[in-house]
């Protein structure tokens, strides 16, 4: 399917019952936070490459208006741990809502109270799901704070591909939504081939081991 | 090996490490307090730990720090604050007591849990670090992004305002071409119109004297033999030309004629005076006075139309040319009696603004509609019947005040009249030492 990276079925299989998992454990981190029942979808798995990534992202997200989230992650075993970034869009959200029920009302602005709550949950979600899928695979994880791309920016915007250092990565994206009020969120786990290489050899390490 | 186990870990690292350090336990009571922390508090670690944080600190953001802290005991997941949304946790004093420029220290600050041996968290560790540097740095970077759109959008309103100065100045470039192309059409015409004047005026005094001549032999016509052959002839003659009627035609011919060149070199000087608006003395001139001469040579095409509403203002005396200003008061005032039907109101205001003066000249005549208020100081352009009207009136006045730096302005409703304002430096043009004097 993809001359740049290939996973076989067992190794595809084995990925999507390690995020189902982590991704479970997120959600039930975020629920925890706002005290609130989180709807999850099943984590897809895919590939963007730099070249196409703006129309690939539209169609990963259908969403034009988006605020963004992006987080470094990076693994013990340094290059050859899992590394890569999550970026994290939210959609269709009703901030003012969303901020009443995370109680954050201390705050210099209110531009800045919604800006930090984006980043908790930005942190708390790419934090719980990246843990999960490390300690899955026997490795910690080590991140940098969350820094937001941007609020109400349009989707393409997010990610510049004339600045992009990597021809192709995975995506492992996962939608969260949280019941009773309009909030939505997207998490993109964006793994470097190098990175990749190394997944696939874990995966096949977790296989034999069954 | 040993050298490392001997290391005192607690106070020889984490207490010098340059950012600040402290553990608190789930209930916010520090456990924990390093270097850092005592310089930048002035709180001796002794007298804070033990003790809750928020008794030691009032003004601590209480809420918002208890949830970061529950958050990471129970998710056990790392937490972050970052001085962009909250610049600071602890006001402390920046690191530029010298070279200052902020307010207090901006501080990036994270939270990590820490774990016992069997994974249970038993504390939060606090870490705070100086970024005051960079933010700044990145402030002031919004702060140029900002000023540079902003200089931006004012760029682009000033190319807007370029443009309509061009369009004005192609305008005013017409204005001046067809000025031009007067004064030449003057120039040839002025000197034919001169000697068909002056042989006009002569014709009319020889026919006249033609014809006086011609009565006094028609009156001895009488004492000639009413048969001969020679009468016989002057009688048919006079049949045949009409005699009768020419001598009556003769001097109305004359007299339309006359009216004709007159109008003829009316226009020919008013071509001349639109495209030699630089001549006339200039001098300081009390502008009442040149409008109430005005008004007396006008007042013929005036009384019938209309009651003229002096407001003179306190004026001082201003740099012009008195001659060129008679003729826009005149144009106006002309103008104004034309537009009004029956009879109206003509209002003449007079005001000192600053370091000018503003003559307005308001009708309730007939106004002007989009197109005329337009076009009303272009040349030849008149709404007036052929003989009436030259068109020329208003863009002389046009360039008259132009010659003073001036400025002339038209306001207009249809049906309800019309305003000019005039306004004019005292002192004159800025050029006017270049003036001939
Ligand atoms: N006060 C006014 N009220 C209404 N229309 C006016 C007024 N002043 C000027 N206009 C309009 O502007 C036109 C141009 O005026 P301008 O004085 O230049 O020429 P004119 O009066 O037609 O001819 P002249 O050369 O004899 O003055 C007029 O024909 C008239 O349509
Ligand atoms: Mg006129």
């Amino acid at each position: 399917m993809n001359p740049h990276i290939e996973f076989s079925e067992d190794q595809r299989d084995c990925l999507q019952e390690v995020c189902n998992i982590a991704m479970g454990q997120a959600g039930n981190s975020l629920a925890r936070l706002f005290e609130r029942f989180v709807t999850l979808s099943v984590p897809a798995i895919g590939f963007v490459s730099a070249e196409n990534v703006e129309t690939e992202l539209q169609e990963l997200m259908g969403s034009l208006m988006v605020s963004a989230v992006r987080q470094a992650f990076f693994s013990t075993h340094g290059k050859e741990g899992l590394h890569g970034e999550a970026i994290v869009v939210f959609s269709d959200t009703n901030f003012e809502k969303l901020v009443q029920l995370a109680d954050y009302h201390e705050g210099p602005s209110n531009a800045a109270i919604e800006q930090e709550l984006l980043l908790d949950i930005s942190n708390v979600l790419s934090g719980a799901c990246l843990n999960g899928i490390a300690e899955q695979l026997e490795e910690q994880l080590g991140f940098s704070a969350p820094s937001l791309i941007g609020t109400n920016i349009p989707l393409a915007g997010i990610l510049d591909h004339e600045q992009l250092t990597w021809e192709q990565a995975m995506s492992i994206k996962i939608g969260y939504r949280l019941e009773e009020i309009e909030f939505q969120c997207d998490m993109l786990l964006l793994l470097p081939k190098i990175a990749v290489e190394h997944l696939k050899n874990t995966l096949d390490f977790l296989l034999e081991d069954d | 090996m040993d050298l490392i186990t001997d290391i005192n870990w607690k106070e020889h690292v984490v207490d010098r490490m340059d950012t600040g350090v402290f553990l608190v336990d789930r209930t916010i009571k520090v456990l924990f307090w390093n270097r850092f922390m005592v310089m930048h508090t002035g709180q001796p670690a002794e007298s804070v730990e033990g003790r809750n944080l928020f008794e030691l600190f009032p003004d601590f953001p209480r809420r918002w720090f208890e949830r970061k802290v529950e958050g990471v005991f129970v998710l056990k997941n790392q937490a972050f604050s970052s001085w962009e949304q909250r610049p600071y946790l602890f006001k402390f004093a920046h690191n530029r007591p010298v070279t200052g420029g902020v307010e207090s220290m901006y501080q990036d600050v994270s939270l990590m849990p820490v774990l016992d041996i069997a994974g249970k968290a038993i504390a939060v560790c606090v870490s705070i670090r100086d970024v005051t540097d960079a933010a700044i740095y990145a402030t002031r970077m919004k702060e140029t992004m900002e000023t540079l759109e902003q200089e931006k959008n004012e760029q682009r309103i000033l190319i807007k305002k370029l443009e309509e100065a061009q369009s004005q100045l192609l305008q005013s470039e017409k204005m001046a071409a067809i000025g031009q192309l007067a004064a030449g059409v003057a120039h040839e015409i002025n000197n034919p119109i001169g000697f068909i004047k002056s042989n006009m005026t002569s014709l009319q005094k020889y026919t006249a004297s033609l014809v006086q001549l011609l009565e006094a032999y028609i009156k001895i016509e009488d004492q000639l033999d009413q048969n001969s052959s020679e009468m016989q002839t002057i009688a048919n003659t006079k049949d045949q030309i009409d005699f009768e009627y020419l001598v009556e035609d003769i001097g109305d011919l004359m007299t339309e004629s006359m009216d004709g060149v007159n109008r003829v070199s009316k226009i020919v000087k008013d071509l001349k005076d639109f495209s030699h608006v630089d001549q006339g003395d200039w001098k300081y001139e009390d502008l009442h006075r040149c409008i109430d001469s005005t008004l007396n040579v006008a007042w013929n095409e005036l009384k019938y139309k209309a009651e003229i509403k002096k407001q003179y203002g306190e004026v001082p005396q201003v740099f012009c040319m008195g001659s060129q200003l008679n003729q826009v008061f005149l144009n106006l005032l002309v103008n104004a009696a034309h537009a009004i039907e029956n009879r109206g109101i003509i209002t003449i205001t007079t005001a000192q603004k600053g370091e000018k003066v503003l003559i307005t000249v308001a009708d309730t005549g007939s106004g002007m509609n989009q197109e005329q208020l337009r076009r009303v100081f272009e040349p030849f352009f008149t709404t007036k019947p052929v003989g009436k009207g030259t068109g020329l009136g208003m863009s002389l006045s046009y360039g008259i005040i132009d010659k003073h730096e001036g400025k002339i302005e038209v306001e207009s409703q249809e049906g309800e009249g019309t305003t000019f304002n005039i306004w004019l430096p005292i002192e004159g043009p800025a050029t006017r030492d270049a003036l001939p004097a």
